[in-house]
């Protein structure tokens, strides 16, 4: 099986965000720059169903800045066989349709029997990109699945999700489509020193606006249908109180607390 | 009368039995000879330094690797110091000692057949220069031989009392430690007692026989010549006896190698192969990272080992050396909290696995795979690296090398769990185990104004570390350092935002990669800004910047901080007037005590508190019960067994104590877990020595 696994690089969870004195963004530098944690599960079901299934070969891809390269490397030292790294200038500014655009034009030639992806980026949240892209490539799509099951001919995904009321639903999708991970899909691997070391010599293929033969006006911030007005951070959360003592004084003290000061009871 | 006193040699032998006798003997030294050939050539699947690929079998490889092994430095290099420790050690049982009671039935054996044998070996001389020389050299008669004589009568007992000791120890008292005895226990032990006793009757029987004048003077024979001269026939056993004596006796020389008495050729080895490095804790470095970074092409290199093969020469003689006495099993805390791992079992289950593995290569088949069939993974993690088990293992089995030697391979494999991937995904990104914001690496300092060594003019850098970094109860520590050194007057600096971990337990986890990576980052930030002498806030930190950095680029002076602190007291540079009156025990880290020796300075800490009382814990000093969190156990979570943690203050506690003190913030919060689980929180409290001695200057 030829898969390839849709991979965003974002800023650590740890990254303490700080935004632009425009508003226009957030400040990027000191920021360390990590896997988008839902996309290390696609990384890891790729691997295992490449080991179950002999000959399979899985690509990274993914659209971001030159640094991006590093995280690809991430995806290829977990055992991963290839990387695409789609960076050009004209991308910047991009929202989930305009990233969804650059990814179809290049998925669609590579013309994969799967694609993994994850089921949100931790950055801007949004949850688009991978039925936008499932749209443009006419493909089916199965979003936030917890397990997966490829069939032995390699045609046909079971796929196991969780909806509202802790039910569970079953999907099945033809293949090739698009299915996004979610978190307990699997546990993902650890990319250790020998990994690393045999990914240095990983092909890695880079792509720009002019591989894809796309115009400047399509894509980026001029080919997005959203614009982002200004950031701003949400306002510090007051501080939390511990009520000490025995659990009957506490609790006294505490409702007075609520009736008094909060005033919601 | 005495003058004349002597023995004849064969005396009452018939002459086919003497002949029969040379004939046993020289049967006994081939098969000893053999044994111990076929066992070098399984010692040979191990790296021997300087040969190329897989060991060549046959004489000829042999040859060739025991010139490779007489030039390697490993078996070569500090002769004397390794001499030194064989003849302490091995020779004089001062290592078997330190457990009185085992140790002296082994010394009672160990001495009993080297002085008989010395004995047995003087007659002969005696025998041979007189028959072959001249009879005028004779000289085992007279006063020697009666001396002589009766001092052998005691040695004899002694040999008779060992056994049945042991005998006593394994078969009636039967400790847990010896809960593994096997069918040759009952041989080698059954064989060491007939030959004693058969010994003495041997020798009242010749008496029977003889009645020599100066017998009474083999005052044991001369008792059983008492007893048995009455019989009448008696005299008439002592030909078979003899025989039977003698053939025991070489039974025991042919069997050496095919039992566990081949220890006493293995466990000399081991003793003299162990390591003799300053730097107990450093760990073998297996590549450099940097080269490999900076290497065009692709390098191959194997983490770590997951066949017999990956292990060296002297660490395969060594999994013979283990005597299974089982020092290293009760000192074990992973052992003794019931979690899957007891270090005998694991260079039981190695040799094991060594002689399945030779075997199955001389058959041409696949051996099982080390990993999983012969040593469980959880075994391998539960190691919380306290280093007791070499610490007491008395023939110097190096437990340490081989744990981390298979955790690399696991690691290199990616074959570890979630909680162990967190924690290094953390280190990766964010420098610290918990994964919390690098960029807030400071923030404990924030309003202390402590110069960053970035900016020079500072003679000591103080290496907070993680947990003194981002574990609030380890911050009091870090917090109360800092006033001490200003107490002082000490000119330090801190790397702040640019201080990483120190890598020691992604390195003790088995992650060399990541490790060698937060060395070059933490040297390339040290060396640029001039660093000589670090203080370390942790005795983690302390031995890998001190004992592992050196060989990756980092050579500094490392001090940890209760060293110094120590040394301030002492020379009055700090005064400690404030009273507390308090019993006060303390708790031994292993990296601080068994690690690197440092034992009394903390306790001085304690004792120079005006009025405080200092109590020790049982298993203190170079026994000390480890807290759990060494070897990553810090960020494990095991589903079998109890918490060390728990073991050790349950242990801390019976000594009464209003406050336990320790040195490491390691050792800190596990403590204080534990506290929180006993519900004694707020009832006995807990500090670090530095924070007491804060707590108590006269400022
Ligand atoms: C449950 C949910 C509901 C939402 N509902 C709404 C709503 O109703 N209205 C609204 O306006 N917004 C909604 N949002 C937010 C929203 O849609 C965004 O702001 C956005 O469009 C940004 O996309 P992203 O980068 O986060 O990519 P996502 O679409 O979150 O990314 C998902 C996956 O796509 C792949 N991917 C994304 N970018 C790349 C790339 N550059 N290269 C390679 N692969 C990539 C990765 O596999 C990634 O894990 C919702 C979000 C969530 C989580
Ligand atoms: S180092 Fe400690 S925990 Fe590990 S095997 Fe030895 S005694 Fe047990
Ligand atoms: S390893 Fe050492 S301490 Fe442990 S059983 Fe063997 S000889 Fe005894």
């Amino acid at each position: 099986m030829k898969i390839g696994v849709l991979m965003k690089q974002v800023p650590d969870t740890e990254t303490k965000i700080r935004i632009k004195d425009d508003a226009s963004g957030i400040v990027t530098d000191g920021i360390k720059w990590v896997m988008n944690p839902y996309d290390e599960y696609a990384v890891e079901e790729a691997l295992r169903i490449k080991e179950k299934k002999a000959g399979s070969t899985v690509a990274i891809i993914s659209m971001g800045p030159k640094r991006s390269v590093e995280t690809i490397r991430t995806g290829l030292a977990m055992g991963a066989d290839s990387g695409i790294l789609i960076d050009d200038p004209a991308f910047e500014g991009a929202d989930c349709y305009a990233t969804a655009k650059v990814l179809a034009k290049v998925l669609e030639p590579e013309k994969f029997d799967l694609l993994l992806c994850g089921k949100q980026a931790i950055d801007d949240d949004s949850a688009q990109v991978p039925q936008t892209v499932a749209e443009l490539l006419g493909i089916p799509q199965a979003m936030v699945i917890e397990k997966l099951i490829i069939s032995d001919d390699g045609k046909k995904a079971t796929c196991y999700r969780r909806v509202e009321g802790g039910a569970k639903e079953v999907l099945e999708v033809e293949l090739p489509a698009i299915i996004a991970a979610e978190k307990g899909l699997n546990e993902p691997r650890y990319a250790s020193l020998p990994g690393i070391m045999k990914a240095k010599s990983k092909p890695m293929k880079e792509v720009n606006l002019s591989t894809l033969g796309l115009k400047a006006e399509e894509v980026g911030a001029k080919g997005a249908k959203l614009k982002v007005k200004k950031y701003s951070l949400p306002a510090d959360k007051a501080p939390g109180k511990i009520v000490p003592g025995e659990p009957e004084d506490a609790a006294r003290a505490l409702v007075k607390m609520l009736r008094e000061e909060a005033k919601v009871v | 009368m005495i003058e004349t006193a002597q023995r004849e040699v064969f005396g009452h032998i018939p002459h086919a039995l003497e002949i029969g006798h040379y004939v046993l003997s020289v049967l006994a030294v081939v098969f000893l000879a053999y044994g111990i050939y076929r066992r070098f050539n399984i010692w040979r699947m191990g790296k021997i330094e300087g040969r190329e690929g897989a060991f060549k079998p046959g004489i000829k490889g042999m040859l060739e690797d025991v010139f490779l092994l007489m030039e390697s430095p490993s078996v070569m290099s500090n002769y004397f110091k390794r001499l030194w420790r064989f003849i302490r050690d091995g020779a004089l049982q001062l290592r078997p000692l330190r457990e009185l009671y085992p140790g002296l039935m082994h010394i009672l054996i160990f001495w009993g057949i080297a002085i008989l044998l010395v004995g047995a070996l003087v007659d002969a001389v005696d025998h041979y220069i007189s028959l072959f020389l001249s009879p005028a050299l004779h000289f085992n008669q007279g006063f020697f031989y009666i001396g002589f004589s009766i001092f052998l009568e005691f040695v004899g007992l002694g040999f008779v009392l060992g056994p049945a000791i042991a005998i006593f120890r394994r078969y009636i008292q039967r400790p847990p430690r010896l809960s593994d005895t096997k069918g040759e226990d009952a041989l080698v032990l059954g064989l060491l007692l007939f030959i004693a006793v058969s010994g003495f009757l041997l020798e009242g029987l010749g008496q029977v026989l003889d009645q020599p004048a100066w017998g009474k003077w083999s005052f044991v024979g001369f008792g059983i010549a008492s007893v048995l001269k009455p019989l009448g026939f008696a005299g008439s056993l002592y030909v078979p006896v003899w025989f039977m004596h003698q053939v025991t006796a070489l039974a025991f020389i042919a069997i050496i190698p095919y039992t566990k008495l081949f220890h006493i050729i293995t466990s000399s080895m081991t003793l003299y192969l162990a390591p003799v490095d300053e730097a107990k804790g450093a760990l073998s470095t297996p590549f450099s990272l940097k080269e490999m970074m900076e290497a065009t092409t692709e390098v191959q290199f194997k983490l770590g080992a997951d066949r017999i093969e990956d292990f060296t020469f002297s660490q395969l003689v060594s999994l013979d050396g283990c005597t299974r006495c089982g020092r290293c099993q009760d000192n074990c805390p992973a052992h003794l909290s019931e979690r899957p791992l007891s270090p005998k079992e694991l260079i039981q289950d190695l040799k094991t696995h060594m002689l399945e593995k030779a075997k199955a290569i001389s058959q041409g088949k696949e051996a099982k795979p080390l990993h999983e069939e012969a040593i469980k993974a959880e075994s391998l993690w539960a190691c919380t690296t306290c280093r007791n088990c070499i610490e007491h293992c008395p023939v110097g089995i190096q437990h340490l090398p081989f744990i981390m030697d298979l955790r690399r391979s696991l690691v290199g494999e990616a074959k570890i769990d979630h909680l162990q991937r967190q924690s290094l995904m953390n280190t990766t990104n964010n420098y610290n185990p918990w994964g919390i914001a690098f960029s807030d690496r400071a923030a404990w300092a924030a309003d202390l104004k402590i110069p960053r060594a970035a900016e020079g003019d500072f003679e000591y850098l103080y290496f907070v570390g993680c947990a003194g970094t981002y574990d609030q109860k380890a911050q009091k520590i870090a917090l109360a350092m800092v006033k001490v050194m200003r107490a002082a007057g000490i000119k330090f600096a801190i790397l702040g935002e640019q201080e990483k971990c120190c890598g020691e337990w992604v390195r003790r986890l088995g992650d060399e990669g990541l490790y060698q990576q937060l060395v070059m980052d933490n040297t390339e930030v040290m060396n640029q800004a001039g660093v000589k002498k670090i203080i370390t806030a942790c005795p983690h930190c302390f031995t890998t910047l001190k004992d592992e950095y050196p060989t990756l680029g980092g050579k500094y002076e490392v001090f940890h901080q209760s060293q110094l602190v120590s040394e301030w007291v002492r020379s009055g540079r700090i005064a400690l007037k404030k009273e507390l009156d308090l019993k006060v025990a303390y708790h031994d880290s292993c990296y601080l005590g068994r690690y690197n020796d440092i034992y009394e300075q903390p306790r001085s800490l304690i004792q120079a508190i005006p009025k405080t009382q200092l109590v020790e814990i049982e298993r203190n000093h170079n026994k000390s019960f480890c807290c759990g969190a060494g070897g990553g156990g810090m960020w494990a979570e095991f589903e079998k067994g109890r918490k060390p943690s728990e073991l050790r203050l349950e242990m801390a506690l019976k000594s009464d104590p209003g406050m336990i003190v320790t040195a490491c913030p390691y050792c800190m919060t596990m403590f204080e877990d534990a506290m929180k689980v006993k519900d004694i929180e707020g009832k006995v409290q807990l500090k670090d020595v530095v924070e007491l001695v804060a707590e108590h200057m006269a400022v």
